[in-house]
């Protein structure tokens, strides 16, 4: 029991990888076509500046926008904890732990690099689920942590960052030059909106992808993938929107049979940063099957 | 549904909208389903029906029973403390009563009630536990109701909807899943 073998999901490594390589190919279409622009250096620089600061400042600025506090040991005892005692499981230095005041039930982790990881959870998240499944989904954030997440995300929405930087402020390089300049800018900004549409559904893949992979993290540091199964229902907020009130009590009322109905499915699932809860319950379903057969 | 039906907004009309309440009969198909998840029909389905006045009620009685005489003493009329007025029928077999229930309908739609149906509910037991698929005419979808004490499982329901889904049209905005307390089944 002691020795965890983290087993690779083959198919899930294949595919990450694909998307990987075709978000690298476009990329470098891009740069191709952008380095013959004048001012691509100053672009690329600027560019760098806002990576490095990205990676840098990450930590501080997700705290910051999310509105998370770091607590101490003192503050948060049983959440220190539940941490120090996956860290040793999953092999891991503890990370910072922060709280958000919300009712909202979620968790996020944050930081460039495993010394400098932020594991957050909102009050809402503390409220909602047992010990067990708040386990899970820590482990799920370590796993994050683990798989350095964060970094391989901001690397790779790098140049979809400045592709779209280009495409909004291409027209006011295009001022004042010739014909020929012209034309090419037109080429530049075409490229830079083809790669930044491109580049948006593959880095979604990406990180749907990765959730994939921390979920399966966390079902083998815990060994309870039910207990991530649970948490996930609880989270999902599909929960919070089924009322209580009796249908015969709001039929009066009549107000929801406008709803329409928008079947918007592939547009959903293409632009979403996470899978759909019933893929992530069935992945993890046939996960806990084979852990059974070990 | 089509496209042309989701630009119309077609889905969703009231009684008259016959492709949406032949997707009632779905409920026969994903029995096997069912069973195999450990849900039994406790062999009782109800129509559940606005309420009204009591001579449009008893029109509706003797409309029943004509469409439905052969079968006669395996149904009964209830109404409940909301005022709403229920026909429940009674079969063994899950497939006679789906088929009972929609033939119910189709008489009730041919002789002007069409507006008056709230909705369809159909009992299971699962351990002991009673479990309810409502079907909403108003928009042809069905969704689960799993009553707990006074609350409802909804990590159940959330569960039983994703597996259902594959075999009927199941309400994909849960914030219409409106429950049926004590349905009189």
């Amino acid at each position: 029991m002691v020795t965890r073998t983290y087993k690779r999901d083959f198919g899930l490594t294949v595919r990450m990888f694909l998307t990987m390589l075709l978000l690298a190919v476009v990329y470098i279409g891009f740069l191709a076509i952008l380095s013959r622009f004048m001012m691509f250096t100053w672009v690329l620089m600027f560019a760098a500046l806002m990576l490095f600061a990205q990676l840098y400042y990450s930590d501080k600025l997700v705290l910051w926008s999310m509105g998370a506090r770091i607590v101490g040991r003192e503050e948060a005892p049983e959440l220190h904890a539940i941490v120090e005692k996956l860290c040793t499981l999953a092999d891991l230095p503890k990370p910072k732990i922060a709280i958000v005041d919300t009712n909202v039930p979620n968790a996020f982790a944050t930081g460039r690099n495993k010394k400098n990881a932020v594991v957050a959870v909102t009050t809402g998240l503390l409220r909602t689920l047992s010990r067990n499944e708040l386990e899970a989904v820590l482990a799920h954030e370590l796993s994050h942590i683990k798989n350095k997440d964060m970094l391989v995300l901001t690397i790779a929405s790098f140049i979809s960052m400045v592709a779209f930087f280009v495409m909004r402020y291409a027209i006011f390089f295009g001022i004042g030059g010739g014909r020929r300049d012209n034309a090419y800018i037109l080429l530049v900004w075409v490229a830079s909106i083809i790669t930044w549409i491109v580049s948006f559904i593959l880095i979604r893949a990406l990180s749907r992808y990765r959730e994939f992979a921390a979920d399966r993290g966390s079902a083998f540091i815990t060994g309870r993938p039910r207990d991530l199964i649970s948490a996930l229902y609880k989270i999902s907020g599909k929960m919070q929107r089924i009322p209580t009130e009796d249908l015969r009590k709001v039929e009066g009322l009549n107000a929801f049979f406008i709803i329409p109905a928008v079947s918007g499915d592939l547009i959903t699932k293409l632009f979403s940063t996470h899978p759909p809860l019933e893929e992530r319950v069935k992945a993890l379903e046939t996960l806990e099957k084979m852990m059974e057969r070990i | 549904m089509g496209l042309f039906d989701t630009i119309f907004g077609r889905r969703g009309r009231a009684g008259s909208d016959w492709e949406a309440n032949e997707r009632i009969l779905d409920i026969s198909s994903a029995f096997t389903m069912l069973e195999s998840h450990g849900m039994k029909p406790t062999g009782s389905a109800g129509i559940c029906l606005k309420p009204m006045s009591d001579s449009d009620f008893e029109r509706v009685i003797s409309d029943v029973n004509e469409s439905i005489s052969g079968e006669r003493g395996r149904h009964k009329y209830t109404a409940d403390e909301y005022g709403y007025h229920w026909i429940v029928m009674y079969n063994d077999e899950f497939d006679r009563l789906v088929e009972l229930l929609h033939s119910t309908v189709k008489s009730l739609i041919k002789n002007g009630f069409g507006e008056r149906i709230l909705c369809a509910v159909f009992g299971f037991l699962e351990d002991g536990n009673r479990i309810y698929l409502v079907y909403s005419y108003k928009r042809g979808s069905f969704y689960p109701f799993v009553p707990l004490d006074t609350k409802r499982d909804m990590e159940k329901e959330v569960k039983l909807a994703s597996i259902l889904k594959k075999e009927m049209n199941i309400e994909k905005d849960a914030s219409c899943w409106y429950p049926i307390w004590n349905p009189p089944l």
